[in-house]
């Protein structure tokens, strides 16, 4: 009985190892939907799906949502077109060979898979929904979540401080190459990305009062905008005001500079890496700490940039970026995480399972 | 735009030490603004009687030249002949009491060098009147703040049927609402396009420029507001113009000029209308 036990067991994983091999394991991302709305938190995940399917491998995308709308209003096609499944109703099948991805909002996921034969995975982009989505006195090691992909080295720190015993990942974003600068001279517009409507009045209302010179100076809200349009925007206006506190990365920040806009932006709670310089914030962009502060800093620069005295360094500000963040970086670096760190280390952990069975079975057999 | 393509034409039609230190200043821009683009001509344009008290060590180089205009001085006039003796591609105004901003040139070239190398469609045609953002100071208050901005209403959202250009219903709309908030001195203009429409009438008073821009557009041509400041336009400089029209001219004969503007825009040729009280 003992030694058909461990044959069974030994059997299951070296198919293990064999589908590892050929590529014929599955690699799931479970997703929230976007609802239309769009999301960076997403498109870093269907970014990574979409590299691992061109590489070969058996991507689905998965949810719990039954009016499931997904990316397509928002997203390239591409991504749209990545196979989705509905967790229950398509009955997805979680093997032992198989790698399960979950985004740190998704808790209870976490919690109810947790006994699944697969790999499970945290992919963790934002620490505060890490704080916000975590029950009190619960770590990923409760849900059995020992490894974590993030986004930042500042971010890989943190969970090193707070998680010693989960191995750690950093895969960085890529900023999509729509987003780079127009051939075609700058609109007067200021863009405004921010999350929170009442962030819009906050700016504007009090620069058209203490300037009432400027109350022909046209901003335009980009929330909620497709993708393309989004790049369009920032390619056109020479002047992006960035809100987002809680950002973990600030990607409209990069995406704005990449496409040669000047960039105001309010300190961020906490900066990453490619926000500070040494000991210090980057000159990349124009910091604010209060909206108080904010007309007369955008009133200097509307009349700097209308009578073009804009400095020629602080137009160039993204060459300091140059390589970062690109496409090319980001695949090379899934190719190394995913491929030779998580797959590899998985497949070796079943090598040495199947060494430690057949160690077993000659044991019985003697 | 090539600084070749371009000349500057400054109408005068009078000269003392005052109207000489306006001058000064103004050829002073055009030095600033030229520089690294080498305006090849500057054409004064005025009566010999004006255009001989001005001594030529004001002028600072050969491009400078006084351009003898025999017949009407009045503005209008002075514009079309210098338009019709014009060389290059672009021409572009400057009031002798007003001057360029520094970078103007250089930002116009930019603007107007992509439309021109931007293929042309039948739903998008190529501007070839370029007006740029003015900032508008008291003379008689010097290193003061703007007191106002003029073209500046084609950046605002919804202002006009496309932002930045001006179309036919929002101009009137605005020209009525007020008059002074366009201007079109420091403008730069196709040359041929400003003599295919039949350049400004000369017999109009206030408002020769609304109707040619009116005129221009009917035929199809597209004046685009550059969003840079390129010009400094000076007001409250007794004897000038618009100072003129401000002061002397009532409301009926202003809205008389408007409203004329706004019929005299069909026909190509002056038809010499004039007021009657």
């Amino acid at each position: 009985m003992a030694e058909k036990n461990i044959s069974t067991a030994l059997e299951k994983i070296q198919q293990g190892i064999k589908n590892i091999e050929d590529k014929s394991f599955n690699v799931f991302f479970y997703v929230i939907d976007s609802k239309g709305t769009p999301s960076g938190f997403l498109e870093y995940i269907y970014e990574t799906a979409l590299v691992l399917k061109n590489r070969g491998y058996n991507v689905t995308m998965i949810h719990s949502d039954d009016d499931f709308v997904g990316v397509g209003d928002w997203f390239n096609e591409d991504y749209a077109n990545l196979p989705h499944k509905h967790v229950k109703k398509d009955d997805v099948q979680l093997g032992l060979s198989d790698f399960l991805f979950i985004p740190e909002v998704s808790h209870n996921v976490m919690r109810l898979t947790k006994n699944v034969p697969c790999k499970r995975i945290m992919i963790m982009q934002n620490y505060n929904y890490l704080c916000e989505f975590f029950p009190v006195a619960t770590t990923p090691d409760t849900v059995g979540i020992h490894e974590v992909i993030t986004t930042t080295k500042t971010q890989e720190q943190l969970l090193n401080d707070l998680f010693p015993d989960v191995k750690t990942y950093v895969v960085s974003p890529a900023i999509l190459n729509k987003f780079r600068p127009s051939e075609e001279p700058k609109k007067l517009f200021i863009n405004i990305v921010a999350k929170d409507p009442s962030t819009i009045n906050r700016i504007v209302k009090p620069f058209y009062w203490r300037y009432p010179l400027y109350t022909w100076v046209s901003f335009r809200d980009l929330r909620s905008m497709q993708q393309d349009a989004f790049a369009n925007a920032l390619r056109e206006a020479p002047i992006t005001i960035w809100v987002d506190e809680p950002s973990q990365f600030g990607y409209s920040a990069l995406e704005a500079l990449r496409c040669g806009s000047i960039v105001v932006g309010k300190t961020p709670e906490r900066l990453t890496d490619w926000q500070i310089e040494g000991d210090k914030l980057t000159d990349s962009i124009l910091w604010f700490e209060d909206f108080d502060s904010l007309s007369d800093i955008v009133a200097s620069l509307v009349r700097t940039w209308l009578l073009d005295n804009i400095p020629e360094d602080a137009l160039n500000v993204i060459s300091k970026f140059d390589g970062q963040y690109t496409k090319e970086q980001q695949e090379a670096e899934i190719t190394n995480v995913y491929e030779n760190q998580i797959f590899a280390t998985r497949k070796k952990e079943f090598e040495e399972v199947a060494a430690q069975l057949k160690n077993n079975q000659a044991k019985t057999e003697e | 735009m090539k600084p070749t393509d371009l000349t500057v034409i400054i109408p005068i039609n009078e000269y003392n030490d005052v109207v000489k230190g306006y001058l000064t200043r103004a050829i002073e821009s055009i030095e600033t603004a030229g520089h690294g683009h080498e305006i090849k001509t500057v054409n004064i344009v005025g009566s010999k009687e004006v255009l001989n008290q001005i001594d030529d060590t004001l002028l600072p180089s050969k491009a400078y030249k006084k351009l003898v205009n025999k017949g009407n001085t009045n503005f209008a006039a002075q514009i079309n002949f210098a338009a019709k003796e014009c060389k290059t591609k672009y021409f572009t105004i400057l009031e002798y009491d007003d001057e360029y901003t520094p970078h103007w040139f250089e930002s116009a070239a930019k603007y107007i060098s992509f439309f021109e190398n931007t293929p042309e469609d039948e739903n998008k045609k190529t501007p070839t009147f370029f007006l740029p953002l003015t900032e508008v100071y008291d003379v008689n208050a010097p290193g003061t703040q703007p007191m106002q901005y003029l073209n500046e209403a084609y950046w605002a959202t919804s202002f006009s049927d496309e932002i930045g250009f001006i179309d036919i219903e929002s101009f009137i709309n605005y020209m009525k609402l007020n008059v002074y908030g366009v201007i079109f001195s420091g403008g730069i203009y196709n040359t041929e396009d400003f003599l295919a429409v039949g350049g400004l009438k000369e017999s109009f008073k206030l408002t020769f420029w609304h109707e040619f821009a009116l005129r221009a557009i009917q035929n199809t041509k597209k004046i685009y507001i550059i969003p840079k400041i390129g010009y400094n336009h000076y007001v409250k400089r007794k004897g000038s113009l618009s100072e003129e029209y401000i002061n002397n001219m009532s409301q009926e004969e202003t809205e008389w000029w408007i409203n004329l503007a706004t019929k005299e825009y069909f026909f190509k040729n002056d038809r010499n209308k004039t007021y009657e009280e």
